[in-house]
């Protein structure tokens, strides 16, 4: 199950892809019908399976209609992908604004996170029963200007995976996530922020922004990794990235 | 002042198109990796080694003792893979640049270098003995400066390469009773970083894993004996295990590197 699913260029998109051609089924949430059907579409030809879902997933009786779906397939590799990283100035983080960051970084996660865990603790016990992966971003780890409402709810989020990741690792739950320090080269830049997107990504230049298909790679790795070895964080950036 | 900073621009800029043009022709090299603390198999180092041999390159596995350097050789050679064992005292900045050298002679390109050197040897402050304190900083942090920067010299005249610290637990904080080994580690783990924002741009990858918990390895097994048996299952790193999250970092594409990533067995407190 993917969470946070829009365009075929982005990070939730690549990680479904990647995980049906992996052989699971995957359920594909979001909020667009016509870009989930489209990728959908993409992994019926490739000869996976999937099937949409549209999903508000800070609202809690969207994502038990979304679990619900899992039926009785084994949950195995839940990805919450969702967050916006709207800059604003301190003085000008309205109450709105806050609340939306903190319901979708760490409300959602934490609905979200409660289900997959539910389900996969009723699966019969096995050593690794199951993967639930965040994705993080480098305001995870600290407050940059402008991004004060989005750090403090990708920080939270990021407790909120460190505490279940100890909590349920012993009961065979792989809890990880993943800080992606860097540009995406997805949709989102590409169309989404018009000529100045476009502008970044050139000056970027060859592989100076993260290809959503390689993060989905390193995503399916953490899913692969062996029970005596399983990593809870990791950082990805774009070689040229300075941090 | 203006004069030197203009000099030092064009002189840099003139260096780099030479070591484009030595690079573009050094792509085609067969490739190699070397392995220092490779040592007891099964343990981690001599994993590593196997991996990256399974996957294609010519290993050099380096450590202290003979005997199991040409035992891990021989495993990996019976696969049908290509290793050689050369015994190298970290500690001897000479003998690490010999093994760069080796391996350039014999027509290959280092592309993959990995630091697993280090000892924890657990004490209290007031014991720490600053003559063996010397000595373990000299290997398990001096040495992977050196290392480090014997592997970005060949590595730049190649164009690319990847170099992989192994640190621990005691690389992020130190606790009771572990004051030598967490100021070796925290050390080499600042060098890492370091390293990583100095020539991530130059296409070399350096990366730092940390392995938060025990390792199910000959060494282990015959320092504390009962010590792995009584965890359990996954209540200890397989050196298999780890093998394959080096091995995934050497393999990730340039657009997305780690920079840091942990490893522990699922049952482990944290």
């Amino acid at each position: 199950m993917v969470i946070g699913v829009g365009a075929r260029r982005g990070i939730g998109a690549a990680t479904a892809i990647r995980a049906a051609a992996g052989g699971l089924h995957v359920l594909i949430a979001g909020r667009t019908q016509e870009k989930l059907d489209s990728i959908v579409a993409e992994i019926a030809s490739n000869g996976g399976s999937a099937t949409a879902v549209v999903c508000d997933s800070t609202v809690a009786t969207d994502v038990d209609l979304l679990f619900s779906q899992v039926g009785e397939r084994k949950l195995r590799l839940m990805l919450y992908n969702v967050g916006r990283n709207i800059p604003a100035p301190f003085l000008q983080n309205e109450r709105e604004l806050l609340t939306g960051h903190w319901r979708r970084c760490v409300l959602g996660a934490t609905l979200a996170g409660q289900a997959a865990v539910r389900h996969m603790l009723a699966q019969e016990a096995e050593d690794h029963r199951g993967t639930i992966l965040y994705t993080g971003a480098s305001a995870s780890l600290r407050g940059k200007p402008l991004f004060a409402g989005f750090a403090a709810a990708k920080a939270g989020a990021r407790a909120m995976a460190q505490s279940m990741a100890r909590e349920f690792g012993p009961q065979g739950i792989h809890v990880a996530h993943v800080v992606i320090d860097g540009v995406v080269d997805g949709e989102i830049v590409r169309s989404g922020w018009g000529p100045l997107g476009q502008l970044l990504l050139r000056n970027k230049g060859e592989d100076g922004a993260l290809l959503p298909d390689e993060i989905a790679a390193t995503c399916w790795s953490l899913h692969r990794q062996p029970t005596t070895a399983w990593t809870h964080e990791l950082d990805l950036r774009p070689y040229r990235e300075a941090f | 002042m203006l004069g030197t900073f203009i000099r030092q621009t064009l002189q840099d800029r003139r260096e780099r198109a030479r070591r484009q043009k030595r690079a573009s022709g050094a792509r085609t090299l067969p490739r190699a990796a070397i392995v220092f603390g490779a040592g007891a198999r099964p343990g981690l180092g001599t994993a590593i080694a196997e991996r990256a041999a399974r996957g294609g390159l010519r290993v050099y596995l380096t450590g202290r003792n003979r005997d199991k350097l040409e035992q891990s050789v021989e495993a990996i050679r019976s696969a049908g893979q290509e290793a050689e064992a050369v015994v190298v005292d970290v500690t001897d900045e000479t003998q690490i640049g010999a093994i760069f050298d080796r391996a350039s002679s014999a027509g290959y390109a280092v592309d993959l270098v990995i630091f697993n050197v280090g000892t924890n040897r657990p004490g209290g402050f007031l014991d720490i003995d600053p003559g063996k304190l010397e000595k373990s900083w000299r290997s398990d942090c001096l040495a992977g400066f050196q290392v480090g920067q014997h592997a970005v010299r060949h590595m730049l005249e190649n164009g690319r390469g990847t170099i992989l610290f192994t640190g621990a637990s005691a690389s992020l904080r130190g606790k009771a009773g572990f004051g030598q080994f967490a100021a070796n580690k925290a050390g080499l783990r600042s060098l890492s970083q370091s390293m990583a924002r100095e020539f991530g741009p130059q296409n070399i990858h350096v990366a730092h894993v940390i392995i938060d918990g025990i390792v199910d390895g000959a060494r282990l097994r015959s320092s504390a004996p009962g010590l792995v048996e009584g965890r359990g299952e996954a209540g200890a790193l397989q050196p298999d295990a780890v093998a394959e999250a080096y091995w995934m970092l050497y393999r990730q594409h340039r657009s997305s590197w780690s920079q840091e990533i942990d490893l522990r067995p699922s049952h482990e407190h944290w």
